[in-house]
C-alpha cells in the first residue's frame, strides 16, 4: 500500500478500512512515520570529489 | 513475467558510444551509488572501491546494457553483486550472516529485545537521525538493502527483484520482515510523530 504496488480496488478498500478500524489505522500511521523518517532523517554521505573524476579516468585509459 | 535481463541480446556500441553511454546513463548515479556502498560497508574507502569496482564492470559490460531501460537498476545489480561476491570475502567487517540465518536468529526465543528510545528525552534533529541510522545499520545486510532500495531509493518491488535475483514474494517477505524489525526499534519514534 505505503509502497504503491497496490492495485486501484485494493487501495479503495483499504482506505475503506481504515476509517472504521482504529487498530489498522494506527498501524498503517506508524508505518507511514517510519517511511517519513528514513527518508527525511538519514543524512547522505559527502561523496568523495574526486570519486567520479576517477572513474571517469579510469574508463578512457 | 517478462524478463529482460535473462535475454541475450547481441549488441555492440562504438567505443564513442560506450562513452556516451557511460556519461550519459551511468555517471549520473555516482552519488546514490555511493551512499548504497556505503550503507553496506560503513566504510569510506571499501564503498569508493565498490563504486569504482562496479563503474568498470558497468563499462566492461555496457554491452549487455539497453540503452533506454533503467541504468539506475542495472547499476545497483552490479554494485550488490560485487559486494556479494568480491567484497564480502575480504571485508574488514566480521561477515554478516545470511537470510536464512536471520530468519532463525530472530524467531528464536531468546532473541534481546531492543531498548527503544523515549522520545522526550531526545528531541534534537541529530538525534533522530543517528537513532534512525543506527536502527537501519542494525539490521541484518538483506532487510538493509530492501528497506534502503525500497523506501530511499524508491525502486518498484520488480525492480528490487530484478537487482537483487530474487522472486518478488521473497521481496515482498523481506520487506515486511525488516520493517517489522524497525517498527521494534522506531516505534515510539513514528508513534509521536503521528500523533502530536
Ligand atoms: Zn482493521
Amino acid at each position: 500500500m505505503l509502497d504503491n504496488e497496490a492495485t486501484p480496488n485494493q487501495e479503495e478498500f483499504f482506505y475503506g478500512h481504515i476509517e472504521k478500524c482504529m487498530v489498522c489505522f494506527a498501524h498503517y500511521n506508524v508505518e507511514k512515520q517510519i517511511r517519513q523518517l528514513l527518508k527525511s532523517k538519514l543524512n547522505n554521505k559527502e561523496v568523495p570529489n574526486a570519486l567520479a573524476e576517477e572513474i571517469r579516468r579510469k574508463i578512457v585509459s | 513475467m517478462t524478463n529482460q535481463v535473462d535475454t541475450p541480446v547481441k549488441r555492440t556500441y562504438s567505443e564513442a558510444k560506450k562513452v556516451r553511454v557511460f556519461d550519459g546513463e551511468f555517471m549520473p548515479h555516482v552519488d546514490s551509488m555511493y551512499n548504497f556502498a556505503y550503507r553496506l560497508t560503513f566504510d569510506e574507502d571499501d564503498a569508493k572501491d565498490l563504486v569504482q569496482d562496479t563503474y568498470m564492470k558497468a563499462f566492461r559490460f555496457i554491452n549487455s546494457f539497453q540503452e533506454g531501460t533503467n541504468a539506475k537498476a542495472w547499476l545497483y545489480r552490479i554494485l550488490k553483486n560485487s559486494f556479494i561476491n568480491d567484497y564480502r570475502k575480504k571485508s574488514k567487517q566480521p561477515a554478516k550472516v545470511d537470510y536464512q540465518e536471520v530468519e532463525q536468529f530472530y524467531n528464536s526465543e531468546d532473541t534481546p529485545s531492543t531498548a527503544t528510545v523515549d522520545l522526550r528525552l531526545e528531541t534534537t534533529k541529530d538525534m533522530i537521525g543517528d537513532e534512525i541510522s543506527n536502527a537501519l545499520n542494525s539490521l541484518a545486510v538483506d532487510f538493509r538493502t530492501v528497506v534502503i532500495l525500497c523506501d530511499l531509493e524508491g525502486f518498484t518491488y520488480e525492480e528490487m527483484a530484478k537487482i537483487l535475483d530474487i522472486p518478488i514474494g521473497t521481496v515482498r517477505s523481506r520487506l515486511h520482515r525488516a520493517r517489522n524489525l524497525l517498527r521494534e526499534k522506531l516505534g515510539s519514534y513514528a508513534m509521536s510523530m503521528g500523533y502530536n
